[in-house]
């Protein structure tokens, strides 16, 4: 009853909260499907015997849309002490034995740390009943058709003035395969928030293929104006109307802000003066609108911007976009005229920037696909004869940001290595008779291996390696020998900052070295040495992908002049 | 090798020469003709190399960040300037050593030597400078192994004169007074493979020689005469061929002979070379050959030697350099002498270049033990 007061009297009266009026217009908006979950050790394929109670929830995410999530509280025993989530949407909290999980998956991954030992867990989800979740999306005529689904779907809209924001969800397992409408944020993401403009429903809204398990399914959206409870839309020409006769003073007014750098009042002078769905309105709007978001560093919005006016001319666009596999297909991508290419451009550009500067934030899938974008874009732009320069610029943005991204991964690699190495030392011989001093030079060669702890900056390394050789040796008061024998044990760290692409670069040895040297006294008696010492050396390292040399030079503590060694190895 | 022979080894021929060097093979550079007028290296460089140098290869520290490369380029003419005309090309280099000799012992020696104080000119006509005169006159030192000789040693000399006619990009043929082209032209002439070669800095000689450069090949045949500043009795006549093969950009393999012979001595050596690029400013060069050296009437030796230098880029401009080399004087018996030279090379401007290096000479003698040498030195090289 009171709902039905608050209702009546106010839902109509102050517009802005319309969201909120809807959502007390059905008691229906409120009640989430049942959440069916259980968890289970990753390897032991049956459910742990811990308390759980789950729900289903709508969250925001970090750039604000509405997301779907199914809320899991678990009663974990004292011994897990850290909890840490597998997957992009999937968060955790851990507080004194109590587990919450937030899951945007089918089968959500994390770990929980019992004892120090980590231990991966899986929260599986129960598909809920209907697969399809709709909340307030009725209330503005909008429909959904389609088949059955294996996983969860689920659509939050949000009406607000003359627009219905669609807040699409679906399992983090899943992928947005083709879609006909332009997310306005979440590209690439498992969920999306796509805008439309009330004014532009009719007929079918949109199709968008979601593809799960290697199989696509296929969702329709419908707008019938019967169902559309909240308001009745603006016909189509009625709204663009006004723009049948285009004033370009605010355009101008725009342009002069942009000019003195305030490309957020240039955006918004576009955004109050004009409405860029309308076809009245000319490209070169969107064109500048797209130029001032990037400015802004709204790429996504940026894109948006520039896709929907090549769309209104070009039906092949999005499609294009969206599926690589038909481009080739398509014969009718050329004929676009030299403004439209230019906001062609503008979208790319903005796609490349999403992936360069927003790299971290978007999600696997996510890069994959602004990444696939990005190409598509350019191989258009090149088909046409598009300013090389520019279209070059696109590439290599999203190449070095890849390339970056891969050189920042820490790897453990391998290493078989084999070197020669010469020293000379002031060695203290022993006999059975008595004791020698000595002088000497040794060479010996050296065989080992190591590993390196990597990435496409640094490399750590640790190894050992042995070798035999032969010396130079000067025993006081007796004898020269030039035959003596050399082993030699050396246990090393390197650190070497890589500067080429290829690996090569410079750094530092520091290391225990055990060296030994066996000669004879002139009356054939045998004199032995050994010494554990400690030697660093300066490394100038020359790289060929998996092959290495490193030439090697310093000094052996406690001994004279230096030791210098030439190195290669082979990195696995 | 006795610590005497070491000494006189490596003062009898101390030296440096040439403005772009061999190890810029990690810049793509495959042949000297990209920088020098000479095909295979050395003496004056092309607008192009002076650009390159410039623009690619020197620091900028008298420079504004607000000063494009391509500026740089423009001003690497003689003494800044832009060049004036298209066949007019003088240049001017000089070059001094700070060397001290057993270096941290008490008797270390020091010394100052004038390497090299040299003008050139170079002229060139046609299209595409197909032909090209090249002069220079140089200050050259006695070198210290005949100073006291009571010999006359022409201390002003010119080290290179020569006419070349490119018939096309491919093929070029000149004549005078050049070095002789053999293994890696590295500009250390202390390197052995400089030295047992007989490949210094005053080594030149008048002869023709053919250059064909086509793809990944590279081809010099020139047969020599000799240098009139010497006796004609001592002068060595004879052939060289050199061939050069590009495994990749990088990557560069070579072999040479060369054989000669005078009223005294008759030469044959061969070697096999590779420069190699391992990254933009990284790169390797190695090369291992042989010298058989029979004097007349008298004893044959053949001399095995071993050259191997890194060069590492740390900043724009300066190179630390890590070289190490072998040298066995005569194969038929052990002694062997190693040297092991860090160095640091810093090109602070186009015309400014800066070197220091540490030589750490160790014999491997089979009948005497000898301590490690160390050799400091610190040069200047200034060109215009």
């Amino acid at each position: 009853m009171v709902l039905k007061v608050l209702r009546s009297k106010f839902c109509f009266l102050i517009p802005l909260t319309s969201c909120l009026c809807l959502l007390m217009r059905s008691h229906a908006v409120w009640s989430l499907p049942k959440a069916d979950a259980h968890l289970e050790k990753v390897g032991e394929a049956r459910p742990v015997p811990w308390k759980a109670t789950s729900q289903w929830v709508w969250t925001k995410s970090s750039d604000g849309a509405i997301v779907f999530r199914l809320k899991s509280v678990i009663t974990v025993p004292s011994s897990v002490n850290q909890a840490k989530p597998l997957m992009s949407t999937v968060q955790t909290e851990l507080q004194g034995g109590t587990l919450t999980v937030f899951s945007g998956a089918q089968k959500g991954r994390f770990e929980l740390s019992e004892n120090g030992r980590p231990v991966e867990y899986r929260l599986n989800v129960k598909n809920p009943i209907p697969a399809l979740i709709l909340e307030n999306c009725s209330e503005s005529g909008l429909k959904f058709k389609t088949t059955a689904l294996p996983f969860f779907v689920a659509v939050k809209c949000v009406l607000t003035k003359g627009k219905v924001e669609l807040n699409l969800t679906i399992p983090e397992e899943a992928v947005i395969d083709q879609s006909t409408l332009f997310e306005t944020t979440g590209k690439g993401e498992p969920w999306r928030v796509y805008e439309l403009s009330r004014a532009s429903l009719g007929g079918e809204v949109a199709t968008v293929t979601i593809r799960f398990n290697n199989k696509p399914y296929l969702v329709q959206l419908v707008w019938d104006e019967k169902n559309d409870r909240y308001s009745t839309p603006v016909p189509v020409s009625g709204a663009c109307a006004k723009y049948a006769k285009f004033d370009d003073t605010p355009l101008k007014e725009a342009i002069l802000l942009f000019k003195s750098g305030h490309y957020l009042e240039a955006h918004s002078k576009i955004d109050k003066s004009y409405d860029l769905h309308c076809k009245e309105v000319p490209p070169v709007v969107s064109l500048f609108d797209c130029e001032a978001l990037a400015k802004l560093e709204r790429w996504d919005q940026a894109a948006i911007v520039a896709d929907q006016k090549i769309q209104e001319k070009a039906s092949w666009y999005k499609t294009y976009i969206s599926n690589p596999k038909k481009r080739n297909e398509m014969e009718n991508v050329a004929q676009l005229e030299p403004a439209d290419l230019n906001l062609v451009w503008c979208g790319a550009d903005a796609r490349s920037r999403l992936f360069s500067s927003g790299y971290e934030k978007l999600s696997e899938a996510g890069r994959a696909s602004t990444k696939e974008e990005v190409m598509g874009l350019a191989d258009l732009l090149t088909s046409v004869s598009y300013n090389p320069d520019r279209v070059e610029r696109l590439i290599s943005r999203v190449t070095n940001k890849e390339e970056q991204e891969k050189k920042l991964k820490w790897r453990v690699r391998y290493q078989l290595i084999a070197g020669y190495l010469s020293w000379e030392e002031r060695p203290h011989f022993y006999t059975n008779a008595r004791p020698y001093d000595g002088k000497a030079v040794a060479l010996s060669s050296c065989l080992g291996a190591a590993a390196a702890y990597q990435n496409g900056f640094y490399s750590l390394e640790g190894g050992a390696c042995l070798g035999v050789g032969n010396a130079n040796v000067q025993l006081d008061g007796d004898r020269f020998d030039n035959a003596a024998a050399v082993q030699a044990i050396s246990i090393f760290t390197k650190a070497i900052k890589k500067v080429s692409d290829a690996g090569s670069g410079y750094g530092l040895q520091l290391g225990v070295f055990n060296h030994g040297i066996t000669s004879h006294t002139s009356d054939g008696s045998a004199a032995t040495f050994g010494q554990l010492g400690v030697d660093v050396m300066v490394i100038g390292r020359l790289s060929f992908r998996h092959l290495f040399f490193d030439l090697k030079g310093g000094s052996l503590f406690g001994q004279p002049s230096a030791i210098w060694n030439i190195e290669t190895g082979y990195s696995f | 090798m006795n610590r005497q022979t070491l000494f006189l080894l490596i003062f009898s021929f101390f030296g440096f020469a040439a403005h772009a060097y061999p190890s810029y093979i990690s810049y793509g550079y495959q042949s000297c003709m990209s920088c020098h007028y000479n095909p295979t290296g050395n003496g004056p460089l092309t607008d192009y190399g002076r650009s390159v140098a410039a623009s690619l290869l020197s620091d900028r520290i008298f420079w504004s960040k607000s000063v494009p490369d391509e500026k740089l380029a423009d001003r690497s003419g003689f003494f800044f300037s832009t060049p004036q005309n298209n066949w007019f090309r003088p240049s001017a280099s000089y070059r001094g050593l700070y060397m001290e000799s057993n270096f941290g012992k008490q008797n270390s020696a020091d010394q100052y030597i004038t390497m090299d104080a040299s003008a050139s000119v170079v002229l060139k006509f046609l299209k595409d400078d197909k032909l090209t005169f090249v002069s220079q006159l140089s200050y050259a030192p006695t070198p210290l192994s005949q100073q006291n000789s009571g010999k006359k040693y022409e201390n002003y000399r010119s080290r290179e004169h020569y006419v070349g006619y490119r018939f096309n990009k491919e093929f070029g043929l000149y004549a005078g007074l050049m070095d002789k082209s053999f293994g890696i032209r590295v500009p250390d002439h202390i390197a052995f493979s400089r030295t047992v070669t007989g490949l210094a800095e005053d080594d030149q000689s008048y002869g023709l020689m053919a250059h064909y450069l086509t793809g990944q090949w590279e081809f010099v045949l020139q047969p020599f005469i000799g240098n009139f500043v010497q006796e004609n009795s001592l002068r060595q006549k004879g052939a060289t061929a050199q061939v050069g093969y590009a495994l990749q950009e990088t990557v560069r393999l070579g072999g040479s002979v060369l054989r000669s012979t005078s009223d005294y001595r008759d030469l044959l050596m061969y070697s096999v070379d590779a420069r190699i690029g391992a990254g933009k400013g990284y790169s390797w060069l190695l090369e291992v050959g042989q010298v058989e050296s029979a004097i007349k009437g008298g004893s044959r030796s053949t001399s095995l030697y071993f050259f191997s230098q890194g060069q590492f880029l740390v900043h724009r401009g300066l190179y630390p350099l890590i070289t190490v080399e072998a040298l066995q004087p005569d194969i038929e018996n052990g002694n062997r002498t190693y040297r092991f030279g860090p160095g640091l090379q810093y090109l602070m401007a186009q015309r400014i270049e800066l070197r220091a290096d540490f030589y750490d000479t160790r014999g491997m003698s089979s009948s005497t033990y000898s301590d490690d040498n160390w050799t400091a030195t610190a040069q200047i090289h200034l060109w215009f």
